[in-house]
């Protein structure tokens, strides 16, 4: 039963989210599926609240945190007919993908995936948050609580607190089906993009059954769930997908929006943020003027989202891991040995299959062309990954064997972005945006 | 105003369509396999979050099991502190740390946390040690004892 309510309660978000998108024109909320949009939204939305009522020191309980979804959502009901929904073609062959995810479900709900990290610090933290009704601030300043990041984001413990405000306490099992609920949302998102972009049913719905196999193998195989992993990708896919879905123009907010939501999920958030954002404004758009504004719109959201955690860790003696210094000085003593450790997290345990599974799709799906942001963003974020294992004297083996597989999951999820998102138009560059921009999202 | 609808682009190639379907076919076998290897298919929910895991995950499924237990004996706000296997005087930081998630309503110090003072539990994983105190809790996995304040 406390797992069913705390499943609920992300069934809420979903409803509180849907009133959010009723505040936004009819064309900027139709870009993405509806029930990733409306997940995403509602996470960022009660996510947001927890945070703005930590600041003003108001106790988290049910009522007040449901009290301004609430009254969003009755405006939502009021404003219903104004709402416009663009049905797509759909395909049958999307039972596919539904059926990885649901196999991915499986996984995680009968603890085969189950993250390390979710027992030593994402659930713990959520579960002291929902007994303080707060951030629980003396319990991550406990010296011996240390290494449990007491800076790091939020917005998954704030999750995890949520379901457990409303389950009563925070049910351990249930939680992690929180992994292939974001994981749905992905993969939703990811169609969406494909269907537009490819403009064909049946081959956007191969793509993402495609894209929903890399991500459910590298999910299961690295032991995703209860961690931050899933709920990155979410949003890091739902920035790029908005980003290759419309070219730009008004649509920037909403894009910034969900890298706001990738930042306060993890550190890793961003990096990406950043470097999309530097891949929009470098590449992809022309004029400087259009570029500072396409900066400004990216960038606002995270910029709030993330200064505003920063702030209230800097005004509580919680900011440790967003100091830096911890990995230590810039070597490359220890270069040799990056390569073999990343490729042996790279593997997946079944011979690189989800990279070699991306490459041949990307060859069979050659005629199309492949989308830059995602090529750019991936090349970059690879990178950053590897600058940081050039940090310190200590033998980086361990550290790469134990994060790069989750990192490379970005990699791979914007390569299976540069071939969906790629299609009629190309991006950002073409006249098509520019003449969507002008007119406002049509 | 819409922008013109661009000419729908020829779909896959056979032989392309077909190199996708394998891809897609090698990946669902993968995640089978992997469901497969990693635990009984069965719809019968795990003891723990670690019961299907990787070995070194599913070595800490004891543990979790016996914290379990310590929920349903120990008062809230009561403070516990735990020893490891051996030694009443340490314990392993992995075993600290996970027991703080699963003790939210206790205060978990570490074996070597300050003076001991009484007034607290002791946690002794797989640790039959005597003397700590007055045994509260027999378990298979250990024991749970009271340590009156002097």
């Amino acid at each position: 039963m406390t797992g069913l309510r705390f499943l609920l309660a992300i069934a809420g978000l979903h409803v509180a989210g849907w009133g959010l998108l009723t505040l936004l024109p009819a064309g900027l909320r139709a870009i993405l599926p509806r029930f990733p949009a409306t997940g995403l939204a509602g996470l960022l939305f009660v996510g947001g609240e927890m945070l703005a009522f930590s600041f003003l020191a108001i106790s988290w309980t049910l009522p007040r945190l449901l009290a301004l979804p609430t009254l969003v959502v009755c405006g939502g009901l009021l404003r219903r007919g104004g709402s416009r929904e663009i049905p797509g073609p759909r395909s049958a062959l999307l039972v596919i993908a539904a059926g990885i995810v649901a196999l991915a479900a499986y996984g995680s709900w009968s603890a085969r995936a189950t993250s390390a990290d979710f027992v030593l610090f994402w659930g713990a933290k959520g579960e002291r948050f929902a007994l303080a009704r707060g951030i629980a601030v003396p319990f991550l300043k406990a010296p011996e609580h240390y290494l449990m990041h007491p800076d790091y984001p939020p917005l998954l413990p704030f999750l995890y607190a949520f379901g457990s405000l409303a389950a009563g306490r925070f049910p351990w099992g249930a939680s992690l089906l929180v992994m292939p609920w974001f994981l749905a949302m992905t993969v939703s998102v990811f169609h969406g993009v494909a269907e537009k972009r490819l403009d064909h049913p049946r081959e956007s719905a191969l793509l993402t059954a495609v894209f929903a196999g890399v991500l459910g193998l590298t999910g299961l195989v690295t032991c995703a769930a209860g961690s931050a992993d899933a709920g990155l990708i979410a949003f890091e896919t739902a920035a790029l997908a908005v980003l290759l879905s419309t070219g730009g123009g008004p649509s920037e907010w909403i894009a910034g929006a969900a890298f706001a939501g990738a930042c306060l999920l993890k550190l890793e958030g961003l990096f990406v943020s950043a470097i999309v954002i530097s891949g929009v404004i470098l590449v992809c758009r022309p004029g400087w003027r259009r570029r500072l504004v396409s900066a400004a719109r990216l960038s606002l959201f995270p910029a709030i989202g993330l200064g505003s955690w920063l702030l209230f860790c800097r005004a509580n003696g919680l900011i440790d891991f967003y100091r830096g210094g911890q990995i230590g000085a810039f070597t490359l003593k220890n270069a040799s040995r990056i390569p073999p450790a990343i490729l042996h997290a790279a593997a997946y345990d079944y011979a690189f299959l989800p990279w070699i599974a991306l490459a041949l799709t990307g060859f069979a799906f050659r005629q199309r062309g492949w989308a830059f942001l995602p090529l750019w963003t991936a090349g970059a974020f690879l990178s950053v990954n590897v600058y940081f294992y050039l940090h310190g004297t200590a033998d980086p083996t361990i550290w790469i064997w134990w994060s790069a597989g989750r990192t490379l999951i970005t990699v791979l999820t914007c390569g299976s972005l540069a071939i969906g998102g790629h299609g009629r138009e190309s991006n950002f560059s073409d006249r098509a945006a520019d003449d969507r921009e002008r007119r406002g999202m049509r | 105003m819409t922008l013109p609808r661009a000419k729908r682009r020829p779909a896959l190639r056979p032989a392309d369509r077909l190199l996708v379907v394998l891809c897609i076919v090698a990946l669902t076998t993968a995640i089978v396999d992997r469901l497969a290897r990693t635990g009984p298919l069965t719809f019968r929910p795990p003891a723990t979050v670690f019961s299907n895991g990787s070995p070194a995950l599913r070595s800490v499924d004891p543990y979790l099991m016996f914290l379990a237990a310590l929920r349903d004996v120990l008062p809230a706000g009561a403070t516990v502190r735990l020893v490891a296997p051996g030694d009443p005087t340490h314990d392993s930081w992995m075993n600290f740390e996970i027991a703080i998630g699963q003790l939210p309503r206790q205060k978990v110090i570490r074996a070597d946390a300050g003076e001991r003072r009484g007034g607290e539990f002791i946690a002794a994983y797989q640790n039959p040690l005597e003397g700590l105190g007055r045994p509260v809790m027999r378990h298979p996995l250990g024991l749970l004892y009271w340590r009156p304040a002097p």
